[in-house]
């Protein structure tokens, strides 16, 4: 809703200046989305006669004009072919600014110099085109600023309207707001009609609801011999002030009352109304209408028409139909002001993707009984300024009053829940200057009728924000409440627990959206039967094309952070993670669960003169994840499996107590390519949630070793097929006195090993707790565990 | 005489034993010099302080003092004893490398550890936990593909309500969406306890929004909820005005402008005073205040969806978003940079 502050100073002298309403607005809980002045690139433009016209002597489309100035004659050499000699024009003179950054100065065009211009609607930004220049009315005050003259000296609001406020979608509704705020008078025009006795609305015209749930009130008037014609320039200049477009008298009056009372209005030509008869009804299903905007539109049963006793002849609330269009040979009109359902207004505008400044204030609620009032409004500024006559009386078909709202209000319960100490005056005069009516007080509350604009207001919460707002949250005091204090659960969850880990381990946390688009679990190497693809959730609206499921995978939005980060801005030795839901849509049922997924490539840290670079391949990843389980006091398991994304030779699953939680491994080479990535990248996801079920942070001591331990290392030759893990999981089984760690600290395979085999060293920790160990005693332990390695896994000891 | 003489000797002795000490110094000092193995340094260790070294002779002798002479010659006697020894030490750690007499350049840059770091969304939303749960806030939780009665009917959005055009909304199916805003946790949390309770919630939520440097299609959300016997719309501002003088780690304002959510009334825009200036700045548009929450008092409608007593329960609920808490605090000029997870911008933080 764009309102100026001229046009609202009709209404009320708030004395204030522009840049003080603008405050208050905002105090009122009136958004304002900007401010500022209008047509402030309009100077020094003068309303100038025009006494000469001339053909210029070397061009065909040019005139060579005299204008009188007030304060001087000026030669102008003008495009147009409009203006002649006697006309009133707006002169931009010498030092003019017009918007679009023009300055006008001296010229010569085609020999012949020029001082000043003689401007058009368009020059003067008060029409997107023009046909020629601008013809001012023959009364114009020759000599006067243009600007001042015709009210362009003006600022605009462009007032954001909650949905709970539909008053403030008229300037009558903001003064009001304002005279209870300030309290000051509003002033809302005087209506005078001249009816014409000799014709009776009631003779020209038949309003028949049929069905009043959805148009409880539907009032008319006929206007005879009107003269269609451009507006006055005020008028013109105020609507496009607001950014409404002036096309002639008629509709340019409608939507001039619509704004001041924020009721929708509309014009019919009177001639093209079948039997002159009004019908409010229900769509057929399938009937069509052509509406304003040249659309045919199908309309079906729950829809609401005004038609005529043949077809409907406009979109009820919503939008005239072409079929009674105000055209050029309209000299009857019907006008119309009535009150639609908001609900089914909403649901139709909905239904036909068609909003309009009429849906948009029923949808919203408009005021039952200020129709009457708009339409005389109306009736009279056309009568005004089209002349003809006014058919007396007013059609008023309302079949059954809407009942008024009484809300009682507690004085003591407004200052409780505001914390205020407002007096009870206050309470009553507020009401009072909101339009409300105080049916009766006693000593603990008061009871008032809601007015027909407010009909969003009905409960006693309601007036009490009325009463807030006027009386001012900047008087509310703050206070510190005083709460029983109540125990928190403020452990750590799991995802917490596992972004710290990592952090600690010199990851980068990263947090992507949460949206990603179907072809990329293509670009992901995710498999046509992975539930990751078959059980995405799919969105049904979204304006972003690439985004059009919820993701459930982490992988894409990683590998995409993987190519920004390394190939965009050079960022090498990346090591980053996300802990972020997934989505899936398993049979109606909707799964959010935390996922981790980690993304490694390029090198351990960044090369130094004590560094040297260091691949971060699989068993860095390897150690992460093994940091993590630890972190989690749960025991690290893994197994050989495959996962498209991973390549073959490269990759296990992650678990835990036998459940598998996860996965790691080197991304494909393929997968990468299609990231334009160059470098080897490694991958790991768990499902956080999983593995959640099988942590176990809280930590009892064990007593610390009082003795010394002794050690062994031994290196044995084994196949490259066997598994360094599995000889250690068989030292541990052997069960050997004292033995109390296996590490495997080294592995080896080239020269000196037999080719096909490795070496693999592991080192053995025997200790005793009751006394220090004997290194016969320890040798005596170690010397089967050895034999039994050899035996099992065919290995040989490898001598150093 | 002979005893005489003794006497005489005695009183010489010491003369000479002091002289002989100093010069026994001086020729150590002279052999020292010449020293470059640690082989030589040894055996001039053993010559001056072994066994049977030079000094050791002296000690013998010394014992045969009187009590007069002992403690200078003592004294001497040690001095020189510690030198030799000190000298010989320090030389020791040369030639065995412990030490080196280069001086080392220290501008030459250190060893470079691995930092991780949270993101600084992450970093944002630990912070305002943190200050909560100092508030006795209780962190909950819900769902982000949420039905509509959570996200909007429960919350006072009637359907066909021109409100709900507030929000632009992903449509997931015909009755769910993905949440507009965390309220519906506030719901969720109170159908399953009884009032009283001060709860926080932070998450993500969904606008059908296009992209641009002040908006995001998922953002996250703090919100927060206090219901008790006696809570008004001034506790509102108080609590507020801790968290946001916490949060900015300076004494802040708060003012309340009259706004419109369907889940509160009254309900209010919430501004701060400016926590970069004191005289205007772009951030807050040289007007000294930043809007940065919505918040109001519970509307009665949803207590009633949740079957508290509208009578006798209060409460006040206020939200807004982390990514605007984090772009003012850090004077960051583009909410796109937060998920754009350049390394060289979280690192920053």
């Amino acid at each position: 809703m764009k309102i100026t502050y001229n046009w609202l100073k009709e209404f009320i002298e708030t004395g204030l200046t522009p840049e003080e309403l603008h405050k208050k607005f905002f105090t009122l809980g009136i958004g304002v989305e900007s401010f500022g002045p209008l047509y402030s690139e309009v100077t020094k433009v003068v309303i100038s006669k025009l006494l000469k016209a001339d053909k210029h002597p070397d061009a065909d489309k040019l005139t060579v004009c005299e204008v009188d100035t007030g304060s001087e004659i000026l030669k102008i050499v003008c495009g147009a072919k409009n203006h002649k000699a006697g006309d009133k024009v707006a002169v931009a003179v010498n030092g003019a600014t017009l918007p679009g950054g023009i300055k006008i100065s001296k010229v010569v065009l085609r020999g012949i110099e020029s001082n000043g211009m003689i401007c058009s609607e368009k020059e003067l930004g008060l029409a997107d085109s023009s046909a020629g220049v601008m013809i001012l009315p023959a009364d114009a005050p020759i000599g006067k600023d243009f600007k001042e003259t015709y009210g362009l000296n003006d600022w605009l609001y462009e007032i954001e309207v909650m949905p709970n406020k539909p008053e403030y979608l008229g300037i009558i509704g903001i003064a009001r707001v304002l005279s209870a705020a300030l309290k000051k008078p509003m002033k809302v025009p005087e209506i005078l009609l001249k009816e014409d006795p000799s014709s009776k609305v009631n003779d020209l015209a038949k309003v028949k609801i049929l069905d009043k749930d959805l148009c409880p009130r539907y009032s008319a008037r006929v206007l005879s011999g009107v003269k269609l014609a451009p507006s006055p320039v005020w008028m013109q200049v105020r609507l496009r002030s607001v950014g409404i477009r002036a096309i002639n008298n008629l509709v340019d009056v409608t939507n001039y009352v619509l704004l001041e009372t924020g009721h929708p209005l509309h014009a019919f030509d009177y001639e093209l109304i079948k039997d002159k008869t009004i019908i409010v009804r229900k769509a057929k299903d399938g009937e069509e209408i052509s509406t304003l905007d040249g659309v045919k539109r199908k309309l079906d049963k729950d829809m609401l028409v005004i038609a005529d006793t043949e077809k409907a002849v406009a979109l009820a609330g919503i939008m005239g139909g072409q079929v009674s269009e105000i055209n050029e040979k309209t000299v009857n009109v019907l006008l119309e002001s009535a009150y639609f359902e908001a609900v089914n207004i909403r649901k139709t505008s909905k239904k036909l993707g068609l909003m309009t400044e009429a849906s948009y204030r029923f949808e919203r609620g408009a005021d039952y009984n200020g129709i009457i009032y708009a339409l005389n409004r109306t009736a009279q500024l056309i009568n005004g300024l089209a002349g003809g006559k006014i058919a007396s009386g007013c059609i008023d078909e309302y079949p059954e009053q809407i009942k008024q709202i009484f809300i009682t209000t507690r004085f003591e319960r407004v200052n409780k829940l505001l914390g205020t100490n407002i007096q009870i005056q206050e309470m009553l005069d507020i009401s009072k200057g909101l339009g409300f009516i105080v049916d009766k007080t006693d000593n603990k509350s008061f009871t008032v009728i809601v007015p027909s604009f407010r009909t969003d207001l009905t409960r006693e919460i309601d007036m009490i924000e009325e009463i807030a707002v006027i009386h001012g949250y900047d008087k509310i005091q703050e206070r510190f409440p005083t709460i029983k204090l109540q125990q928190q659960n403020t452990s750590l969850k799991i995802d917490e627990l596992a972004k710290q880990s990592l952090v600690k381990r010199g990851l980068n946390e990263v947090i992507n959206y949460t949206f990603m688009n179907k072809s990329w679990f293509d670009r992901a190497g995710i498999s046509a039967d992975n539930e990751i693809r078959t059980e995405y959730v799919n969105l049904m609206n979204h304006l972003i094309e690439d985004w059009n499921i919820l993701r459930s995978t982490l992988l894409p939005n990683l590998l995409n952070n993987v190519r920004t980060n390394t190939v965009s801005h050079g960022n090498k030795n990346l090591k980053i993670f996300e802990v972020g839901k997934i989505f899936r849509k398993i049979g109606n049922q909707y799964i959010e669960r935390y996922e981790l997924g980690i993304i490694i490539t390029g090198n351990t840290s960044d090369s130094s003169w004590l560094q040297k670079p260091e691949e971060a391949g699989f068993f860095y990843l390897k150690g992460i994840l093994e940091g993590l389980f630890c972190d989690l006091n749960v025991k690290f398991e893994i197994r050989e499996a495959n996962n498209n994304f991973y390549d073959k030779t490269s990759s296990v699953e992650l678990l835990a107590n036998g459940e598998k939680l996860g996965s790691f491994g080197e991304i494909n080479k393929k997968l990468l390519k299609m990231h334009d990535i160059k470098d080897r990248v490694f991958y790991a996801e768990v499902r956080l949630q999983e593995l959640e079920k099988h942590i176990n942070i809280k930590k009892n001591y064990r007593d610390l070793p009082r003795f010394p331990s002794n050690k062994r290392d031994i290196s044995f030759i084994v196949d490259l097929e066997v598994c360094a893990g599995e000889i250690k999981s068989f030292i541990e089984n052997i069960g050997a006195k004292n033995l109390e760690k296996v590490e495997i600290i080294d592995f080896y395979k080239g020269e000196n090993v037999e080719s096909g085999k490795k070496s693999v060293t592991y080192s053995l920790t025997y200790r005793d707790a009751a006394k220090t160990l004997t290194d016969e005693e320890v040798d005596t332990a170690n010397k089967p565990i050895a034999e039994k390695v050899i035996a099992d896994f065919k290995a040989e000891i490898r001598q150093q | 005489m002979l005893l005489a003489k003794k006497k005489f000797n005695k009183g010489n002795e010491k003369q000479t034993m002091e002289n002989e000490l100093n010069n026994l110094y001086v020729n150590f000092d002279k052999d020292f010099e010449g020293i470059n193995t640690l082989k030589d340094l040894e055996n001039l260790r053993v010559k001056y302080i072994g066994k049977k070294g030079l000094l050791s002779s002296y000690y013998e002798k010394f014992g045969k003092l009187s009590k007069e002479e002992r403690p200078k010659i003592g004294q001497i006697l040690n001095s020189v004893k510690t030198k030799i020894e000190t000298k010989l030490s320090e030389k020791i750690e040369v030639l065995s490398g412990a030490v080196t007499s280069e001086k080392i350049d220290f501008t030459m840059p250190g060893y470079k550890l691995p930092a991780g770091k949270y993101h600084l969304i992450t970093q944002t939303i630990d912070r305002v936990k943190e200050i909560f749960h100092g508030l006795n806030f209780e962190i909950v939780d819900g769902p982000e593909i949420e039905t509509d009665y959570y996200n909007f009917e429960a919350l006072n959005f009637p359907k066909h309500h021109p409100a709900r055009d507030m929000q632009d909304t992903f449509h997931v199916d015909g009755n769910h969406v993905l949440r507009t805003h965390t309220s519906p946790v506030q719901v969720r949390t109170m159908e399953k306890r009884p009032p009283p309770l001060n709860i926080i919630s932070i998450g993500k939520c969904y606008r059908n929004d296009p992209l641009d440097a002040s908006h995001l299609p998922v953002f996250q959300q703090v919100e927060g909820l206090m219901v008790n016997e006696d809570i008004n719309f001034g506790d509102l501002k108080g609590v507020l005005k801790i968290f946001f003088s916490e949060y900015f780690q300076k004494e802040t304002n708060i003012r309340l402008n009259p706004s419109f959510f369907p889940f509160t009334e009254p309900s209010a825009e919430v501004s701060v005073t400016c926590p970069i200036c004191k005289n205007g700045c772009p951030l807050c548009k040289k007007s000294g205040w930043i809007e940065i929450f919505g918040a109001g008092m519970v509307d009665p409608n949803v207590f009633k969806n949740v079957n508290y007593d509208t009578e006798k329960w209060t409460g006040f609920a206020f939200g807004g978003g982390i990514e605007r808490l984090t772009l003012i605090k850090h004077s960051i000029n583009d909410i796109r940079l937060l998920y754009e997870n350049d390394v060289r911008f979280l690192n920053q933080f």
